[in-house]
């Protein structure tokens, strides 16, 4: 009598129109929950976490209501009071707070006022994406015009033409000795065939039958003997084949600068740490792949080191930023240098340094990196920017003018994500 | 005993099948009507659907009358995410929505629940009968989900939500009380939709333009009020007035208007509504265990879910939160079968008309033909007031820092802790009474509306995110101004 739908198969795809929708309305509330988990969770967590469970209050929209004035109510649970009793308010419990239009007074569920939490899970891609949702990098340009894409080449099967070069030796032979063994058993069938026979007439005693047919086997067997299988035919032959997918042309690198000298200690290299391990997931996130990403550490040298010698280690010395640099400088020249390919830069420091090498690096980066840079952003570790500038902060200022450059300070993990964010947000378009 | 039909191993589908048949031909012995069901099992990405949407899928949460979260505080405090969720729809065939990871014995309950005691609820009761079709609503609710999602691929969604946002602020001003609702019909409401946007496009004219503003509006003649009378269903006055609506937002706030008057009823029989349907999970519970069709096991933890939902905490509680309707009004339809097959002499003189009487045609009486405050105030006994020590108390404008109780559940208070109570649950007379008082249409369009304030009270402040509302999607001036019950203006603010 009754008819059952069973809705559980239609839209099981995650990336159903309605999870971007919800995703979309409450996207305040989300960004915030996210915000949270970013901010309180380890650098790890941020960088393996995985799925993520956010509560989302459905906020009922603001409705007409009315308070105070004169009223009478009726609660449940009386202990002791009698008619006349006065109970004090602590302005909440029971009695007061404002009526809803369509709630009366508070009591039951339902109506205006009331809050359904809802739990909701993000898988990390979401939770990423909406944590970097007003972010990009700037200024990020097709440096190439015209026909010069790059190709991307990759293996995929075989096929019967192709260039020499390209011949599969184990796929020919392979074919050729199945096509080898295939004719064999066929002419050996056919002499197997006669041999029999042969063998049958002789037995049935039919000498001239028997001998006809002995002459016919010989025929056959010169005939073979003359004809051998060939042993590779056009027919084996196979060539490897090749997919050519264009690469796009715009392309990006993004320098990683960690300052590891013994003036960082734990807490601020864990927020440098920490920057640049959101700055990583930014870019996975938003440009999956397409930026290169160079990881450069300098104390008084400067040396690049691969991701994971980045985040992991330690180490201690001096400050000489110009090192890092200048190091950046060398690669961007050789490796960079054809000017198809977008710059930018990060670097992270507590602006310990001394001497010279404040103004020389403020200098150099002026001359040599910022005219080949889209964006060079700098962030500071340390507590006391702001109050009491340190040398490198103070030498970096000058960079501003140059138009591509900025720079945040960076005193409490809480920072962090807003300083990235306010680094790479999104222009506006006017 | 035969083993039972229904267990907890079975595949879901046919779980329902079988536990809808039995409860029907259960409820059906008791006297139940109810319409066809329409049961969906659907999964926590759907409820997605019902956050999601802006627009009006039958699930849409916001109409919170129309759904009730079943036992959601219980969940919570065990650490389960996620909401053992019920949501039923007054429609023929009367749909409703099993979330398919509740466990099996929450499965039976929510059908009990649902599809039988709200189903024959919302096909009885007299509200549900006068406001409300349950045939057309289904397809108008289409109809509305459909026009709006159209609206927001042509206009934009933040277009639309402005529009949706302002309507859903006034909600409760969208409806003619003194009237009743003219029969739904899509093809009309298409029909009437397409004739208004020709109107428009025929009244259009170029040369209206080029009239200069002064002549246009009358050398002068001031107009007589307009609206003659106060206009209180607000909703339909900005459809038909607002001067600076499109068409097509037009029809939102007709959309929203007209299912206000479809939730009407619903906000109004709460208290009895989830009474019912928890009577009826009892009853058919029992029922289903009393036939072997459940087992002991199934039967305890079954009743285990059942009697979480009628916590009723004591206003002293850290986590009051008002009455439990469930628990309210289970309790009362409780305790009229009880006075209808074990009357004491206090009911004998307090219900003469139902004590000692046939228990099934008392509820199905007293389900047909009351709605929640004219519920309470024929049924609410002295035994469920003691039972709930209820007490009522006075609260004063002039003294904050205390209340007054004036009535306990003794003799001298019984009928004055019940007619408290019933007035308590008369929503109708706690909505603010506002009314349109003027609309300057040939002047500078200010709409002028107007609080009655009775008893001292005052506006919400977050009443006033809602006349920013109206103001924005008016265009014009707004003013709201305060009436107190002498006639004078004691507030006037313009949003």
């Amino acid at each position: 009598m009754a008819f059952l739908v069973d809705r559980r198969f239609t839209s099981k795809n995650k990336n159903a129109g309605n999870r971007q929708r919800f995703i979309e309305r409450y996207k305040g509330q989300l960004r915030k929950h996210v915000e949270d988990v970013a901010n309180k969770g380890t650098i790890k967590d941020n960088a393996t976490g995985g799925n993520v469970e956010v509560k989302i209050t459905d906020i009922a929209e603001p409705s007409i209501g009315q308070q105070g004035g004169d009223s009478e109510r009726v609660l449940p649970g009386n202990k002791k009071y009698v008619p006349g009793d006065k109970i004090p308010r602590e302005g909440g419990s029971g009695g007061s707070g404002g009526e809803g239009s369509g709630d009366g007074q508070g009591d039951g569920e339902g109506g205006s006022g009331q809050l359904n939490e809802y739990s909701f899970v993000l898988s990390r891609d979401e939770f990423l994406a909406i944590l970097f949702d007003d972010m990009e990098l700037p200024r990020l340009m097709r440096r190439d015009s015209g026909d010069m894409a790059a190709v991307n080449v990759e293996l995929s099967g075989y096929a019967r033409n192709g260039s020499p070069s390209r011949l599969s030796v184990k796929k020919t032979v392979l074919n050729a000795i199945g096509r080898r063994k295939a004719v064999h058993a066929s002419r050996q069938a056919q002499i197997d065939d006669l041999v029999e026979a042969i063998e049958a007439v002789r037995a049935a005693g039919d000498g001239v039958e028997a001998l006809r047919l002995e002459t016919e086997l010989a025929e056959l067997k010169a005939r073979f003997a003359a004809h051998p299988v060939p042993g590779f035919e056009d027919h084996d032959v196979r060539y490897r084949n090749f997919d050519l997918t264009p690469e796009p042309i715009t392309k990006a690198v993004v320098f990683f600068l960690m300052d590891s000298s013994g003036s960082m200690d734990e807490g601020r290299v864990n927020l440098a740490k920490r920057f640049f391990s959101l700055l990583y997931h930014f870019l996975s996130v938003k440009y999956e792949g397409k930026v290169a990403q160079r990881f450069i550490s300098h104390t008084e040298t400067a040396e690049e080191v691969d991701e994971k010698t980045f985040f992991g280690s330690r180490e201690n010395g001096g400050t000489v930023v110009f090192s890092a640099l200048e190091l950046t400088e060398k690669i961007m020249r050789e490796d960079y240098g054809d000017g198809r390919t977008n710059v930018y830069i990060a670097q992270a420091s507590d602006g310990d340094s001394f001497g010279a090498d404040p103004q020389k690096s403020a200098k150099f980066a002026i001359e040599k990196l910022l005219p080949e840079t889209q964006y060079f952003a700098y962030v500071e570790t340390n507590e006391e920017t702001g109050e009491d500038d340190s040398n490198l902060w103070s030498a970096y200022e000058k960079m501003k003018d140059m138009g591509n450059f900025s720079m945040r300070p960076l005193r409490r993990k809480e920072d962090v994500l807003p300083a990235l964010r306010s680094l790479f947000a999104k222009e506006t378009k006017k | 005993m035969s083993s039972p039909i229904l267990t907890r191993d079975m595949d879901v589908m046919a779980f329902i099948e079988v536990a809808e048949r039995e409860s029907l031909k259960s409820g059906r012995k008791f006297g139940l009507d109810c319409y066809t069901n329409q049961i969906e099992l659907i999964t926590a990405e759907h409820m997605l659907d019902a956050f999601a949407s802006h627009a009006l899928p039958i699930m849409y949460p916001h109409w919170s009358f129309g759904k009730s979260f079943v036992r959601h505080e219980a969940d919570y405090r065990k650490g389960r995410s996620g909401l053992a969720y019920e949501v039923v729809i007054n429609s023929n065939p009367c749909i409703s929505y099993l979330m398919e990871n509740n466990t099996m014995p929450m499965q039976l309950m929510v059908i009990a629940h649902a599809c039988a005691g709200h189903n024959s609820f919302f096909k009885n009761n007299y509200m549900f009968k006068e406001w409300t079709e349950a045939d057309a609503i289904i397809e108008y609710l289409a109809f509305a989900k459909n026009y709006i999602l159209a609206c927001e691929e042509k206009h934009g969604r933040s277009k639309v939500e402005r529009i949706l946002d302002m309507s859903h602020a006034f909600m409760h001003y969208g409806v003619d009380k003194h009237k009743r609702p003219p029969k739904l019909s899509v093809t009309d409401e298409k029909a009437r939709a397409a004739e208004r946007a020709e109107a428009v496009r025929l009244q259009y004219n170029e040369l209206s333009r080029t009239i200069p503003k002064d002549a246009a509006a009358g050398a002068g003649d001031k107009e007589k009020n307009y609206p003659a009378e106060p206009e209180s269903n607000l909703l339909y006055f900005i459809e038909k007035n607002a001067p600076k609506l499109e068409v097509w937002e037009r029809e939102i706030v007709r959309i929203v208007r007209k299912l206000s008057q479809y939730f009407y009823p619903q906000g109004r029989t709460k208290i009895m509504n989830e009474g019912w349907a928890m009577i009826w999970e009892h009853i058919i519970g029992y029922d289903l265990y009393e036939q072997g069709i459940i087992d002991e096991g199934f039967m305890m933890d079954y009743l285990i879910q059942h009697t979480t939902g009628l916590i009723q905490r004591d206003f002293d509680h850290k986590y009051y939160n008002g009455f439990n309707p469930y628990a309210l009004g289970h309790a009362i339809f409780r305790d009229i079968r009880r006075m209808s097959e074990h009357p004491t002499d206090e009911d004998r003189e307090w219900f003469p008309e139902i004590a000692g009487r046939d228990w099934m045609q008392n509820l199905d009486f007293a389900m047909r033909n009351f709605k929640d405050a004219s519920f309470i105030q024929q049924y609410l006994s002295p035994k469920v007031i003691r039972d709930q020590k209820l007490f009522a108390i006075d609260i004063r404008e002039d003294d904050k820092s205390k209340v007054v109780v004036n009535a306990i559940h003794n003799d001298e208070g019984y009928r004055q802790v019940r007619r408290q109570l019933a007035e308590q649950q008369n929503i109708d007379a706690h909505i603010p009474d506002i009314q349109i008082r003027r609309y300057d249409r040939t002047g500078d369009r200010t709409l002028t509306l107007v609080y009655h304030s009775r008893r001292g009270k005052k506006l919400t402040p977050e009443s006033r995110k809602c006349f920013e509302k109206l103001k924005d999607v008016w265009g014009f001036g707004v003013v709201v101004e305060t009436l107190n019950e002498k006639g004078d203006v004691t507030d006037r603010y313009c949003p």
